[in-house]
Formats: structure tokens, C-alpha cells, sequence
């Protein structure tokens, strides 16, 4: 072989190694996880000596004070009993739970939102609760119904709802005074007129304060103004799609007309600016009007020592339509046993003590969380939650829907977001973007 | 069989096995579960061509190969340029040279991630680096990683900062060039530009092809600074990874979308294959005209 032909063969020898890289990267491993089907088969305890204790591993996503809060029920629950260790890991990265659960090494319980539970479901991740329910004779009639109904799927319960989150309304006493607004506004009309005179402009253009609540994106504003101005997607049971109607129409209007006077470009600065929930956060600095966001709003800029002057309101309602007030769309963060899990039963005992009402009104008010059950709700630790006599009220509203499941959800959620931000980017009117949406979502319910 | 074999074989048995195992292994499983529906819960059932008629039909993959080849036809030349401007530079004879080598390559050993968190602040359209020199000389810079024009041409920027493993062999081929070669030109009467582009390029042809197809596979496989960049809003995760309007999403992030966030295994073993075939073909093209191209001196 000459030394052309030599370095030639090297040369490609390396390039196989290296694209054979990308294929190895991506094969699943196999290793035959059938799930315990049945809570009574998890060998946990069994070949265990009397007196010690089995170890139940429980991941979650929270970190920071949250993390905290949850290791602090997690210490309890060790030392209320004596048959299980309960082991807490801060996981920021569901990715890498579920491969971990795939994988058959991942968590006894761990937590996700509402709206993963018919994929989770479908795919085989997390175990129904049924069985355990039933074998133990658990109430679950203390959760809030719907609350609750958000981990069923299919006529199976595959996880119990920690809270009820929506979005409340912020708004910056201070900036609305200087616009000569004394009251929060009330309708979608005097919303979008206090959005106008609070924002300030720089002579380039860019934003000094953004008057409307585009921070910290406009998919995280969308189903909360929309909801707000009383708009339901899906028809009870998600059996029609009921998208287009005039509530979601002026959500989107407002927010395309609001991009469209500020300039795109400038937004997207502001909301590159700061981070969310952080010091540097737009809200927090005095640089955001209004903002739409969850009662944890309210625990952050306590824990932070934060020194802004805000009021709490309900979400603006649909100019003329005051019969819709208070509305909003409910979702939960939810807890789950994986179906991989090798104790299921000390799983389940934890999950059974941090749903009592103490722990979890304990957990939920150093959240800045509205409880998922009525008793925990009611608990004396309620009142210590920051801002509880302003948000609690707010929780009663009959106007506060959620968004019922079905299995395509989670395409339907992508192709959501992919058409509305070609919209919020001004690159197709609100009209365009209905028709389209209107067309696809609806095949997703077939 | 031989002693000598046997004991050959054991020598080279920890590559060996690693092999099989590691490499060998899965990609014999990922030809088998891409013509399976498989979601690493429920065992994998035969679907025959599905997966790879998915694979020619879905929008998004379309959309994610555009992506691709804007990266592999602008950044591949790009940092190819850029590394060998850099090793030309730190190839002349100046006082502190061996700092200057240094300095030049330390981006290179920095791992992806901490790089797209270092740029993700260079490149923050308000308080960013960038920005704010621009802003000095009374230019508005771009909304960098928000907006979707924009956001290739940033990860190009960061790939040329990261040139220096390029930069480092062109550098050792550099000097690999024979003196005698540039000192007969001169006498001749050749420029620099002259001597670059009949002596020096010709020279480091082979090294040039090396390198051009290893840019080629990195950019075909581009994931982690994009997936980092995608993932990481400031409002939290975003499990889509695709960027502003999907600028982002690119071969190697939509594979791993469908393979980790959507457990379709048997999308993404399909993608794989046919992303190997896409690079294989390109590989034996480039090869193929190399024989024009390439020079191969000494013997």
C-alpha cells in the first residue's frame, strides 16, 4: 500500500468511528422492564432483615427554597415512622428522569404537571394508583374535583394533584399611579388602556417599562389572558374543539396589536433582560406594570427581600361579558409513582403522608401554593402562605376551568405554541393564525 | 489458532470488548428498533418501513435538515478559515508566541456547555458584551439568540471562538511545510499571497481534507450548543428545543426530541440511519474529489 492510499484508509477508519458515534448515541436499551402492574408485586420489604428499613427514592424538579420545603416534609415523614427511609434528590431535568424510570434506575415517586399525565399514561411511565386506593380505602374525595381529575386518563388515576395553580394579576402600584390609574384595571378594554400608558419607550425604541404582561414571554401569557377573558379550547370531555370563540380571538388581537406598537424586536430585548423570578426579573426591578403569574410571585419577592409596592387582582375579564369574571385556567403539579419503581408500597405510604392535610398545607404555603385538598386548605399553616387573604378568595371562582385530557394533548400543545409564536412575531395576522389552528387542532381530537 | 494471535487478541481485548458492547452493539439494536415502534416501556413491535417513510414525510425533520446544512454549508468553511487565519498568525515568529498559542487554543478545551453559558451572556441582546460595544459605536446589535434570523449566525460565531482544535493542526502542518520550498520561491520573486496560495495551501491539501470532513460530521451531528440554547429560556425549560420558530431544531436535537422527550425510539433509529447514509454519501463525494484537489507530497 502506498502512503496515499494509507492515509486514505486512516483517514476514512476515523470517519466510520466518528459517524458510528451518532448511531450508537441513539438505541434504546432494552432491559425488559415490564412494570409491576400490581402494587402487591414489588418485592421491597420481602428478604429484608426485621428492623430495617426500606429505602424509598423520590426525585423532583423543584430546587432552591422549593427543594427545601420538600426535603423539610421529607425529614418529617422519616421520623413519623420506622419502616421507610425516604431518600429526596433535586432533579431539574425531566428528561433525565424518565430515561432513568425507562432505564429501570430511576425514582419510586417523582413529580411532573397535569398536562403530562395522558402521555405518561399512554407511554407507560407512571403506574395507576388505583389499586392502592382501593386496597387501602384512601379518600380521595378531599382533593378539589377537578384538581383531582387532571390525573385521570383512560378511567385510571395516575397521580394525586399537590396544588391549583393560575394565573392571578400583578401589577405595580407605583407605575399605575404615575399613569393616573388608581385601581388595578378590571376589563380586557381598560387592561390593554393601562398597557399603553404605563410602557415606556427609549429614544431607540427599546423599552424602559413594559406596561403590558409580555414578560416573560407571550406563550406564557396566552392561556392566561385567554382563559381570563373567559375562553374554554375544548368542549366538557374534550369532545368538540371550542377554540375559536371570541375570548381567545381578543387574546390574541391584544397581544398582536401590542407587538405590533412596540416593535417585536423591543420586546424580545426586554424579555432577554432579566430572568424570571429572579432579582433581575422586570417585575422586581419596578420595570413591569402588570404581570400575570402564579401566587409564587408572592413567596419569591418575600424570600428575596424584594421592595416593590404591588396589589393582587383577578385576571381582566372580556369587555362587556362581567358574568366571566375571575376566570383562568387551572393546572396542578402532580406526583406520581414510576412504573419501574422497586418499592411501590413505601411510595405509596409517602404519597399518602404528604397528601394528609398538615404536610401538605406545611409544603404548599413555604411554596407560595395553593393546596389541591380542601382540609390541607383549611389549615392554620394556610394563613402563614404570603398574600393567602388576597389569593385564597380567588380560588373560589366558578370561572376557573382546566383544560380537559385526551391522548393527542401534547401534539396539540406543540402545534399551539409553534402557530402562536409565528403569530406574536407578527408574521401572520391573528385571522391566519385562527384558520390554520382551527383546522389542525381539531384532527387532534380524532 | 496461533499463540501470537491469541496473545493479540487479549492485548486488544479491552478495545475489544468495549467495542461490542459500547458501539457494536447498539447500532446493530438501533437498525433493529427502526423498523419498530418502541417507547423503551412496552416491548418494540415490528412496523416494517414506517419509520423511515415518517422520516421523509414529517415537516419538522424537513425543516431540521435545512437547519443542518445551513450549519454544515456556512460553518464548516467558516471555522475552517478561521482556524487556518489563526494558525498562519501563530505561525510567524513574534516575541511571546507560545502565550499567544495558548491563549488562542484554551476556548477549544472549554466544554460545549459552559461555552453556550458564557455566550448566552455575551450575546444578551440588552447587557451582552456584544451589544454593548456596538452600542458605543452607536449601533443597535441584533436580538441575537431570539431572533430567528440571528441565531445561526451565533452559534457560527461561537464555533469560530471555539476554532482551536482546527486551528492546532494546521498549526503542526504549517510547520510541517518544507523551507526549501518558500526560500526557492523567493528567489523567484513570489509574494506572500503568492506563497500561500502556490506553496502553503497546496502543501496542507491533505490536512485540509482531513479537516473539512471532520467539520462536515460535527456540523452534521450539531447538538449540544443548539439543544442548550433551545432548552434554556428565560422562563424556564422548553421542552420543543427548537428555538425561535424552530431556527434551532436541528438533525441531531429533533432525533433526540423524538427519541428522549417523545420515547419514540423508533423514529429516531430511523433518523440516525438515514442521517449515517446522508454522511457517508457527502464523506465519499468529498473523497472522490479529493484526487483534484489533494496533493500528497514526499514520495
Amino acid at each position: 500500500m502506498n502512503a496515499k492510499q494509507g492515509r486514505k484508509a486512516s483517514l476514512l477508519l476515523v470517519v466510520v468511528m466518528m459517524v458510528a458515534g451518532v448511531l450508537s448515541a441513539c438505541s434504546g436499551s432494552d432491559n425488559g422492564n415490564k412494570g409491576s402492574a400490581s402494587p402487591s408485586s414489588s418485592a421491597s420489604e420481602s428478604g429484608k432483615p426485621a428492623g430495617e428499613k426500606s429505602k424509598v427514592s423520590v426525585w423532583y424538579l423543584w430546587g432552591g427554597a422549593e427543594g427545601e420545603a420538600l426535603e423539610q416534609i421529607i425529614q418529617d415523614f422519616n421520623a413519623s415512622q420506622d419502616k421507610y427511609t425516604v431518600e429526596g434528590l433535586s432533579v431539574p431535568d425531566e428528561q433525565k428522569i424518565k430515561v432513568a424510570i425507562a432505564g429501570g434506575n430511576g425514582p419510586d415517586l417523582t413529580d411532573s404537571f397535569d398536562w403530562v399525565v395522558p402521555q405518561y399514561a399512554q407511554q407507560g411511565i407512571a403506574l395507576p394508583l388505583d389499586d392502592l386506593i382501593a386496597r387501602d380505602g384512601y379518600d380521595v374525595s378531599d382533593f378539589i374535583p377537578a384538581a383531582l381529575e387532571s390525573g385521570r386518563f383512560d378511567d385510571k388515576l395516575y397521580s394525586l394533584p399537590l396544588n391549583a395553580n393560575f394565573s392571578i394579576m400583578y401589577y405595580n402600584k407605583k407605575l399605575l399611579a404615575d399613569a393616573g390609574y388608581s385601581e388595578p384595571p378590571k376589563t380586557s378594554k381598560e387592561l390593554y388602556d393601562v398597557a399603553l400608558k404605563t410602557t415606556k419607550v427609549n429614544g431607540d425604541g427599546s423599552i424602559e417599562v413594559i406596561g403590558f404582561p409580555s414578560y416573560p414571554s407571550e406563550a406564557y401569557l396566552f392561556n392566561a389572558l385567554a382563559h381570563g377573558f373567559g375562553s374554554a379550547y375544548l368542549s366538557e370531555g374534550a369532545k368538540e374543539l371550542t377554540f375559536n370563540n371570541e375570548s381567545t380571538k381578543a387574546a390574541m388581537q391584544m397581544i398582536y396589536d401590542y407587538n405590533t406598537q412596540f416593535g417585536v424586536d423591543n420586546i424580545r430585548q426586554l424579555q432577554a433582560a432579566g430572568k424570571w423570578l429572579d432579582p433581575t426579573d422586570p417585575f422586581l426591578t419596578g420595570k413591569q406594570a402588570i404581570r400575570f403569574d402564579g401566587p409564587w410571585l408572592s413567596a419569591h419577592i418575600k424570600n428575596m427581600n424584594i421592595d416593590v409596592d404591588y396589589g393582587i387582582a383577578p385576571l381582566p375579564y372580556l369587555d362587556g361579558k362581567p358574568e366571566t369574571a375571575g376566570g383562568g385556567l387551572v393546572s396542578s403539579s402532580i406526583f406520581y409513582i414510576a412504573k419501574t419503581s422497586k418499592n411501590v408500597d413505601g411510595a405509596w405510604e409517602f404519597m399518602k403522608y404528604l397528601y394528609s392535610p398538615e404536610p401538605l398545607a406545611k409544603f404548599m404555603s413555604l411554596m407560595g401554593n395553593i393546596p389541591a385538598t380542601k382540609s390541607a386548605m383549611a389549615q392554620p399553616a394556610m394563613k402563614d402562605m404570603v398574600d393567602s387573604e388576597q389569593i385564597m378568595p380567588l380560588t373560589e371562582s366558578p370561572n376557573l376551568k382546566s383544560i380537559p385530557h385526551f391522548a393527542k394533548r401534547s401534539d396539540f400543545d406543540k402545534l399551539l405554541g409553534e402557530e402562536l409564536e409565528l403569530m406574536f412575531n407578527l408574521k401572520k395576522t391573528p385571522d391566519e393564525t385562527m384558520s390554520v389552528l382551527e383546522g389542525k387542532l381539531a384532527e387532534f381530537l380524532k | 489458532m496461533k499463540r501470537a494471535t491469541l496473545t493479540g487478541l487479549l492485548f486488544s481485548s479491552p478495545f475489544l470488548i468495549g467495542f461490542i458492547a459500547f458501539t457494536l452493539y447498539p447500532i446493530g439494536a438501533s437498525l433493529v428498533y427502526s423498523f419498530t415502534d418502541f417507547n423503551m416501556f412496552k416491548s418494540p413491535s415490528w412496523v416494517g418501513l414506517d419509520n423511515y417513510r415518517w422520516v421523509f414525510q414529517e415537516k419538522d425533520v424537513w425543516k431540521s435538515i435545512a437547519n443542518t446544512l445551513y450549519m454544515v454549508l456556512f460553518a464548516t468553511p467558516i471555522s475552517l478559515i478561521v482556524g487556518l487565519l489563526l494558525a498562519q498568525m501563530l505561525n510567524m515568529k513574534v516575541r511571546g508566541q507560545s502565550i499567544y498559542r495558548t491563549l488562542y487554543y484554551i476556548p477549544s478545551i472549554v466544554p460545549a456547555i459552559a461555552t453556550s453559558l458564557v455566550w448566552m451572556w455575551v450575546l444578551n441582546p440588552k447587557s451582552g458584551l456584544i451589544n454593548t460595544a456596538l452600542g458605543y459605536l452607536g449601533i443597535r446589535g441584533p436580538n441575537w439568540l431570539l431572533d430567528p434570523v440571528w441565531t445561526k449566525p451565533s452559534l457560527i460565531l461561537m464555533g469560530a471562538w471555539g476554532a482551536g482544535g482546527i486551528m492546532i493542526i494546521f498549526l503542526a502542518s504549517l510547520q510541517d511545510v518544507p523551507r526549501s520550498l518558500y526560500e526557492s520561491a523567493e528567489i523567484d520573486g513570489a509574494g506572500k499571497v503568492r506563497k500561500f496560495l502556490s506553496i502553503t495551501l497546496p502543501s496542507i491539501s491533505p490536512i485540509i481534507l482531513f479537516q473539512l470532513i471532520m467539520g462536515l460530521i460535527t456540523y452534521f451531528q450539531y447538538f449540544a450548543q443548539a439543544f442548550m440554547l433551545a432548552s434554556m429560556t428565560n422562563s424556564g425549560a422548553n421542552q420543543t428545543m427548537a428555538g425561535p420558530e424552530k431556527s434551532l431544531l436541528f438533525y441531531a436535537v429533533l432525533l433526540y426530541r423524538e427519541a428522549f422527550v417523545d420515547f419514540r425510539m423508533g423514529h429516531a433509529s430511523a433518523m440516525a440511519w438515514v442521517l449515517f447514509l446522508i454522511t457517508s454519501i457527502v464523506t465519499y463525494l468529498i473523497f472522490r474529489s479529493s484526487n483534484r484537489w489533494v496533493t500528497y507530497g514526499g514520495d
